[in-house]
């Protein structure tokens, strides 16, 4: 039975295609105002990749910020769930706690050993510490953020940023800059500060292992060093975790679909 | 260039008369939701009048004509006011719009509430401008730095000092001559003594309402009525005349008397106060698919505050009113609260409710303080726990949603 989840984020839509659990196929591009356009878009890229028709799909599950938006879902899924199932499956019933660095917030969430959301906790409406401040940064630095992880690790001393706010970070790098700090530099010190706006919204005691982290700034090896040395915990990283929400709402429905079609075939 | 004493006048005004027009637009908003809802009843279109008042303080005037007393927060009693001739109203304000009359003159991080109460003494006209007294009892620093903030009002204060240990006898016995104080102000502004038997008839008038709270309770715990509608009819019984509300509660239940209500997961909304028309969190919670069963805020289930007397002399009357209205109650600002949490944890467990949502308005220091023992001692009882702290705005709408969506699944 294949399956579609789409992650409709603040940052970008993600869109997986998956197959009795495996992942056949996988795409981001940034959100945009036309949501619809770009989901459609990524679809249809999909099936022409994998050779697939319409009618081989046997739904699309939606989930995300934009969840309710895109109008050829068959279930919508909160974020949070499609996140824990997502991780739990993809690493081998392995995770427990994962840390989730979406476009405008973090999530830690605890996953119970039957892969279900334990608990979780969540920045309120600041982005600080976010994939947006991570954009900020790039602005500001005039380097593509896909860059941090490698120039990170040139750092010969690391700065001190003192906000992770998406605002006041501005300046500070603004002004760090115009004091001659060099540009490694920064990245390093940006890296430590949201490892260490990450470890003040749980405390390292709350996380249990195996602990990952997922979400699109999870590709940047720097930050996640930052994070385990913050944390001073061990920390994996999911092969392609931007991808990991998607790929959670697209399980959940290829279950729920399972279930059903085991219940028809029992009454017939 | 600088303006004049004229033009600096007309400015202020101007911008008054463009905010008192945002603010009508809220409250008229919030109610057309309400009233757009599917639960709705025509029954229920009386409460959402007295929340037209708030807006024209005129129709105040007109349809209670007793003198006003202004009662912020809920430990003064509200049956001594009446006996004295007075129509308590307990002022409390859920509008966003009205902050942009106070923010200029308060801390960015005054607890939303506070700003709105503040807000509306800079109205030209507001209920909290017709009331002849304001009566502040000192439970948090918001609450007790209050006077201060709006001391050129022009509006007569009277503190009450609340003892913040309430099951010592010192405690209490200093909240009886609190209430002393309180009766001798009373009948000062009154110019009458305080009679007895038309104390005992308030605590009787006031006892119906108690009951009706409690009918209105046992329906939303059996989930006939949904949290919202239950918020809504108790932040009106703050502005409302005891009889009235009394009987248009009672009406309305028969309304929602039904033999099953809804099946979602149940909840229990616990911490900083939610008033019309600031109801995100109860409906968003709804939104979510979650049923709030219960909860304890200050401005809902809180208030009820069955007074029970031993003795009708007016002693008898009067220590029974103290106690009700301090040793029962559960504010996060006494320091001896065992009780609160014994309390919730036993309804959560008689009524099968999983979860608690504790919302929290930025600033709001006693709940915030009180949030992380809380989530401890819930969650070592094997419930499950989720903060939300916001304020009254509504840009972190979706945010709150995928948490509460997520918390949802947890108690499924």
């Amino acid at each position: 039975m294949i399956t579609v989840g789409i992650d409709l984020g603040t940052a970008a839509i993600k869109v997986v295609f998956i197959d009795q659990g495996s992942l056949l196929w996988a795409k981001a591009l940034p959100t945009l105002p036309q949501h619809i356009k770009v989901c459609e878009q990524l679809l249809k890229e999909g099936m022409e990749t994998v050779s697939l028709k319409k009618k081989d799909i046997a739904g699309v599950a939606a989930t995300g910020y934009g969840k309710r938006l895109f109008p050829g879902s068959m279930k919508i899924v909160d974020e949070i769930s499609a996140n824990a199932v997502g991780a739990y499956v993809l690493s081998k019933a392995r995770a427990r706690t994962i840390i989730n660095i979406g476009g405008q917030d973090v999530k830690v969430i605890k996953i119970s050993c039957e892969g279900k959301v334990d608990d979780f906790k969540m920045n309120d409406k600041c982005a600080a510490g976010t994939g947006r401040f991570f954009e900020m940064a790039g602005r500001i630095l005039d380097t593509p953020v896909c860059e941090f992880g490698d120039l990170s690790f040139q750092s010969l001393s690391q700065v001190c940023l003192n906000s992770t706010c998406a605002v006041f970070a501005e300046s500070e790098i603004v002004s760090l800059l115009s004091m001659g700090k060099s540009r490694n530099d920064i990245i390093a010190g940006l890296h430590k500060s949201v490892a260490r706006r990450i470890s003040e919204l749980t405390g390292s005691l709350y996380l249990e292992e195996a602990i990952y982290l997922d979400g699109g700034p999870a590709v940047n090896k720097g930050l996640t060093l930052a994070i385990k040395e913050e944390l001073i915990r061990d920390i994996d990283v999911l092969e392609q975790p931007q991808f990991t929400v998607a790929f959670g709402a697209a399980i959940i429905l290829s279950e729920e679909m399972s279930v059903k079609e085991s219940i028809k075939a029992e009454r017939r | 260039m600088q303006l004049n004493s004229a033009e600096r006048n007309n400015s202020k005004a101007k911008l008054a008369q463009k905010i008192k027009k945002e603010i009508q637009e809220e409250y008229h908003r919030q109610a057309s939701f309400l009233r757009e809802r599917s639960d709705f009843c025509q029954e229920l279109e009386y409460f959402l009048e007295i929340f037209s008042l708030p807006v024209s303080p005129q129709k105040v005037k007109k349809r209670f004509s007793r003198p006003f007393v202004g009662i912020y927060c809920i430990q003064a009693p509200l049956e001594l006011f009446d006996a004295l001739g007075f129509h308590p109203i307990r002022l409390c304000s859920g509008s966003l719009a009205i902050q942009r009359l106070s923010s200029p003159f308060l801390p960015a991080l005054t607890c939303p509430l506070i700003k709105s109460c503040v807000g509306a003494f800079y109205l030209d006209e507001s209920i909290e401008k017709l009331c002849d007294i304001l009566v502040v009892p000192t439970t948090c620093d918001w609450n007790t730095k209050l006077p201060e903030m709006i001391q050129d009002k022009a509006i007569p204060f009277y503190i009450m000092e609340l003892p913040h240990i309430k099951e010592s006898e010192r405690g209490q016995s200093r909240w009886l001559e609190e209430i002393y104080e309180l009766k001798r102000f009373l009948e000062q502004c009154a110019g009458r003594r305080l009679n007895r038997s038309q104390l005992q008839i308030s605590v009787n008038k006031y006892m119906k309402a108690w009951q009706a709270f409690g009918r209105l309770i046992e329906f939303r715990r059996r989930g006939l009525i949904c949290g919202t509608w239950s918020i809504v009819l108790a932040n009106a019984f703050m502005i409302d005349d005891v009889e009235s509300w009394t009987d248009k509660v009672n009406i309305v239940l028969k309304n929602y008397d039904k033999p099953e209500g809804n099946s979602n997961p149940g909840v229990f909304l616990a911490g900083s106060p939610v008033f019309f028309p600031y109801l995100k969190i109860s409906e968003l919670i709804e939104e979510a698919g979650m049923d709030i069963l219960a909860d304890e805020l200050c401005t809902s289930e809180r208030l009820i505050a069955s007074v029970i007397y031993d003795e009708p002399s007016e002693y008898g009357l009067l220590k029974a009113l103290s106690e009700r209205y301090h040793l029962s109650c559960s504010c996060p600002t006494y320091i001896d609260n065992d009780r609160r949490l014994k309390n919730i944890l036993n309804t959560m467990r008689t009524y099968n409710i999983k979860g608690i949502v504790y919302h929290l308005l930025k600033g709001c220091h006693p709940y915030d303080l009180e949030s992380f023992y809380f989530e401890k001692v819930i969650k070592e009882n094997g419930f499950r726990f989720l903060k939300i702290e916001t304020d009254y705005s509504r840009e972190d709408r979706q945010n709150i949603l995928a948490r509460l969506e997520a918390f949802r699944a947890t108690l499924c």
